[in-house]
């Protein structure tokens, strides 16, 4: 490990941060729903699901 | 319902551990009911006695459904560890830790841990961290210390630094941001917090769980705490590395493939977080509308809506973090904690999730709000003595002598032990299996174990009204509108005098007090039943101030004491040489600064 000695502080250090970025590989994400009109739509969904157990 | 979500379905002894979760809480909850409804009805039965007992049904039910997670973990966790074989080539994987306003230092200290431990493990991985700084000067100083890390780790082409222009979406948006722009050139990713550490071994056992089973979105570890000083921190560290596993497994056990995300710590299939954690914004402004601040539990139900596996695995070692130092830092932390769980509530019937995932949410709501229940309980019962009739000593025209009322002594006694035991109960089971086990070598020898466990437990119970308190009022200010943001820990505190106890608990001695005066006044005779909750409230500032101070290691020993592992190690000799050769103090904040902070998932 370096220990730093007789070097020049990193203050003096020239760096370029665009060197430091990761690869670019771009990957889609598309956004997800949680609510509102799907919220009723998941409400729906949860009753059906309990109706139709209860009658299996 | 499509396959992958039908192969997602919990096994018999998932839904057997479930059943007996259930049948377990409900089975106290009535009976812990039907105890207070009994000692009500010896003066009649009034509406505030039936508000009473639901909420001692709600509350009891929560208590126990604490217990039978240690009970499960007891006497129904798994008994063999899955633990795959790497194959080569290794998935290309990552190693991100999104930080905002950290001691750049200790930061970057521990990645150079990391890495080495990873390259001793024979792990291929690069490293990236995702800064959300605001502050251009702490920026600044984050650069300066990456440049070091860079050539003292020979890491150019592999471990990488970005710092967004904005940090929306907090810390969910950080790494959605990285994923979005750099995510296609990895499989998988490890989650790490700022102040996480990790063996390489373990990221290595990780990488090959992925590996073996395709359909794994991901995989969490139990991060335990190490690095604790004060009694606080340390009898955290301790229940951590005692209690955690247990709890733990139980979780995993009734969890099955649709288990939880902690935030960190955790290894995610990039691909599978990308097709299915874009969280949206909630509608409406803060506190429970805007950015998801809890997000970590609804990523891991939204990879279950899209099929992945979430599963958690204790048995996996060498994951730590850092814990709260004083009750102060650790109530901040409830207080951001809060928010996030209450907003979950808006999501219990998002469409397309596992019915898990939803009971998962509930449960997120009902460990804050259950506090106001407990604040509820004790309001009505007061209220409710005030409805009382007198007791009628000569119900007869020509009695001679007097009839005194029944007491309920007896009842309220047997509820009051009721739910002492399970809150102690399962915590001496915890003591009794690692004795036979002989777990006990891990923890100082069986009587310093022990110890151990009788201190945490007096101590939770003391700080059990205080925690009551911050848990009501953080509940209430979130219900009123008033929105917490993302305040972060500071990290470097510690040590709090009584002056700072008081600052933050006054209003604690002046609630305890209250309640002493009003019971006292209203229903003498409940005073002594109230005794327990309102006394550690009078003393608030002090066992604030109190559990701050340092503690050595006589009590709450740990295995890392002993023998810490490699990465921990490692780690302290950097932060020492790292602090001895830093030679442009200009550049590095105070350890006191105020801009230093911390943010825990």
């Amino acid at each position: 490990m370096s220990t730093n000695d007789g070097e020049p502080p990193y203050s003096a250090m020239t760096t370029t941060v665009e060197d430091w970025m990761p690869p670019v590989a771009p990957l889609v994400m598309p956004r997800q729903t949680l609510e509102r009109r799907a919220q009723r739509l998941g409400i729906a969904e949860l009753t059906r699901a309990l109706l139709l157990r209860r009658k299996a | 319902m499509t396959l992958q979500q039908r192969q997602l379905a919990a096994d018999t002894p998932t839904r057997f551990a479930r059943a007996l979760a259930v049948t377990i809480s409900l089975g106290c909850a009535a009976l812990a009911s039907m105890l207070l409804a009994e000692a009500a009805a010896r003066d009649g039965f009034s509406g505030w006695d039936g508000i009473r007992a639901v909420l001692v049904f709600v509350t009891t039910a929560w208590l126990a459904w604490g217990a039978s997670l240690a009970l499960i973990g007891l006497f129904g966790g798994r008994t063999t560890a899955l633990r795959p074989d790497l194959h080569a080539p290794q998935p290309r994987t990552v190693i991100a830790v999104p930080i905002c306003n950290e001691d750049p230092l200790t930061t970057f200290a521990r990645i150079a841990a990391i890495d080495r431990s990873v390259a001793r493990a024979d792990v291929t991985a690069d490293f990236v961290v995702l800064s959300d700084t605001r502050d251009d000067g702490l920026a600044g100083k984050e650069q300066f210390a990456f440049a070091r890390l860079l050539r003292e780790t020979d890491g150019a082409g592999r471990i990488f630094y970005r710092r967004r222009r904005d940090n929306s979406g907090r810390k969910a948006g950080n790494i959605e941001e990285f994923i979005r722009t750099s995510g296609g050139a990895y499989e998988l990713a490890v989650i790490l917090d700022a102040d996480s550490l990790m063996e390489g071994d373990t990221v290595r056992a990780m990488i090959a769980r992925m590996q073996s089973d395709p359909q794994l979105g991901l995989l969490q570890t139990l991060p335990k705490i190490i690095g604790a000083r004060s009694f606080f921190g340390r009898a955290l560290q301790f229940a951590s590395w005692f209690h955690g596993p247990i709890f733990t497994r139980g979780l995993a056990r009734m969890q099955g493939p649709t288990g939880p995300f902690w935030g960190h710590n955790a290894i995610i299939r990039v691909q599978a977080f990308a097709e299915s954690c874009a969280l949206p914004e909630l509608s409406g402004p803060p506190p429970l509308g805007g950015h998801i601040l809890s997000h970590d539990y609804v990523e891991a139900a939204l990879l279950a809506r899209a099929g992945w596996k979430v599963e958690v695995d204790e048995t996996l070692g060498g994951s730590f973090e850092e814990g709260p130092e004083n009750v102060l830092s650790f109530a901040r932390r409830e207080r951001r904690w809060c928010q996030g769980n209450l907003q979950h509530s808006r999501l219990i019937f998002a469409p397309g999730l596992a019915g898990w995932s939803r009971f998962v949410f509930l449960q997120n709501v009902t460990a804050y709000v259950v506090s106001l229940l407990w604040a509820a309980f004790l309001v009505t019962s007061a209220i409710s003595t005030l409805y009382a009739p007198p007791p009628e000593y000569f119900p007869g025209p020509y009695q001679l002598f007097p009839v005194f009322p029944d007491t309920s002594t007896r009842e309220i006694t047997l509820l009051a032990l009721g739910v002492l035991g399970l809150l102690v109960v399962p915590k001496m089971l915890i003591l009794l299996h690692a004795i036979l086990l002989d777990r006990a070598r891990d923890f100082g020898r069986s009587l310093r174990m022990a110890l151990s466990v009788l201190t945490e437990i007096i101590l939770t119970t003391l700080l059990a009204p205080l925690m009551l308190l911050y848990h009501s009022r953080a509940v209430v200010q979130v219900l009123s509108g008033q929105d917490g943001g993302w305040p972060a820990n500071q990290r470097n505190e510690g040590q709090l005098s009584l002056c700072d106890g008081w600052a933050a608990g006054y209003w604690i001695v002046l609630v305890g007090a209250a309640i002493i005066a009003a019971v006292q006044w209203l229903a003498p005779d409940l005073t002594i039943w109230l005794l327990p909750v309102a006394v550690p409230m009078l003393f608030a500032p002090f066992l604030i101030a109190w559990t701050s101070l340092p503690l050595n290691r006589v009590l709450f020993a740990v295995p890392e004491d002993a023998a810490p592992l490699d990465v921990v190690t490692e780690y302290d000799s950097i932060c020492d040489v790292w602090r001895l050769t830093w030679n442009d103090e200009h550049l590095m904040p105070k350890a006191t600064s105020p801009d230093l902070t911390h943010a825990t998932a």
